[in-house]
């Protein structure tokens, strides 16, 4: 089928052809240096990378160029690093390179890559191999130079974020002839403390360097070593675009010591302010809990005060009713009303007809107040 | 002996002193019963008084807490 595209819609398809395919990503070229310009205003680089057979144009970017102890004189064999890109507004191809050696250089990163394939033959950079890092550790060791700006990076992280963790500090010499060794060394010292010190993790940390300063960390004996390491190890070697055979085979690799610092020191900040909130949710829970039990034994107590006194107030009422009627039942109530109670002296009888009394008889009168004798004529 | 019971006791008590039939002498005994179950009724009720008050100042108190 007839397909009719738009310029840009090509150009943008051909970038991401470009970018997605992996053959074209990160990889080394070899070729003779030549047109190098320099853009001042953008810092970037533009040059030709050529062979007998063919050439491409590549470009470098300020911050890659900038790590270059200095760029190649023209006509110079290098090997450069990098990626196709298709710039799809003008619709150009570039390598864009990030790193550059010298000729020589280059046999030293073809061993590199010779090692780092070997190994990775091996196995020994599988994930599967991989130990998982403690996210809350009981102590941690840190391996690097003493007194060294990647040891005080990681101190201070650890410092801030994780105060009351352990770190023990084992110095190494961490550039040169020895230094490898000086590791090993250093890292099987961890080991055989770790049970008794409680270190649960390790960080081998060194600050930035050339590739020759760093080439301790591309020991083949250092990287077995590692592999067959007990206690989980982050790798922080460098600035972030060094990379080395122990980043490879490190359990994790962290681009900086300050990152390998953080590492740890975030677990436990993001413990500290989970706990910080579970902590108010408790007390709201808890205040919300004591609202309710309080507002309950009010309803109790208003409800037990209202029965009650329902039952008191009809207890009283009854009661007032009575000694009402007992009041007017009083037998002395009559005689406070005037009426008397008269009775024969002799018996005591109370007199309630006429037929009972004969002349001569003295009955006794009893009023309220008192009583009087009187005598029958 | 419950408020119910005095109650119902004095209650028996002012019906007999209402019966028509009944004699002065018996009524004068009647009525000082009555008057003694009266009394022991007024302290009864009294205390029951005192629970409900203290029942009603608990709850104002714990409201106010």
């Amino acid at each position: 089928m007839d397909r009719t595209l738009k310029v840009h819609e090509l150009n943008e398809y051909l970038k991401a052809s470009f970018e997605y395919d992996e053959i074209l990503q990160n990889f080394w070229l070899v070729g003779q240096i030549s047109n190098v310009k320099h853009y001042h205003l953008g810092g970037q680089v533009y040059f030709t990378l050529s062979d007998e057979l063919s050439s491409i144009s590549c470009v470098m970017f300020q911050s890659y160029y900038e790590k270059l102890k200095e760029f190649p004189a023209q006509g110079t064999e290098v090997i450069a690093k990098g990626s196709v890109r298709f710039f799809n507004k003008k619709g150009t191809l570039h390598f864009q390179c990030v790193t550059l050696l010298k000729k020589g250089e280059g046999s030293i990163n073809a061993a590199f890559e010779a090692l780092k394939q070997k190994l990775h033959q091996e196995g020994l950079f599988e994930v599967s191999r991989k130990k998982n890092l403690p996210k809350y550790p009981e102590a941690v060791a840190l391996v690097t130079a003493y007194d060294s700006a990647a040891m005080w990076d990681v101190v201070k992280m650890l410092r801030e974020g994780a105060s009351h963790l352990p770190v023990y500090i084992v110095p190494a010499v961490m550039q040169g002839a020895n230094s490898a060794q000086s590791i090993i060394e250093a890292l099987a010292t961890i080991q055989h403390k770790a049970r008794s010190l409680r270190i649960e993790a390790v960080i081998l940390a060194r600050g930035g360097g050339s590739g020759e300063d760093l080439a301790s960390f591309n020991d083949e004996a250092l990287v077995r070593f590692i592999a067959q390491y007990s206690l989980p190890l982050v790798s922080a070697i460098g600035h972030e675009v060094d990379i080395t055979l122990c980043d490879f085979v490190a359990d994790l690799r962290v681009p900086t010591p300050t990152a390998a610092g953080q590492l740890f020191a975030s677990s436990f900040i993001e413990l500290k302010s989970n706990l910080s909130l579970a902590q108010s949710a408790m007390h709201e829970l808890m205040n919300q809990r004591l609202l309710e039990t309080r507002e309950l034994i009010e309803n109790v107590l208003k409800t037990a005060h209202e029965l009650v006194n329902t039952s008191l107030q009809k207890h009283l009422t009854f009661f007032e009713f009575l000694f009402h009627r007992c009041k007017m039942a009083d037998p002395l109530y009559k005689l406070r009303q005037g009426f008397s109670i008269t009775r024969l002296s002799k018996t005591q009888e109370i007199v309630t007809k006429t037929g009972q009394i004969n002349k001569g008889d003295i009955l006794v009168t009893q009023v309220s107040e008192g009583q009087f004798l009187s005598e029958v004529l | 002996m419950t408020i119910q019971k005095q109650l119902i006791e004095f209650q028996k008590e002012v019906e007999k002193l209402e019966d028509e039939a009944i004699g002065i002498d018996d009524a004068v005994k009647h009525y000082a019963k009555a008057v003694k179950l009266a009394h022991s009724l007024q302290a009864s009720l009294s205390q029951v008084q005192e629970s409900v008050l203290s029942i009603q100042q608990g709850a104002e108190r714990h409201a106010a807490q």
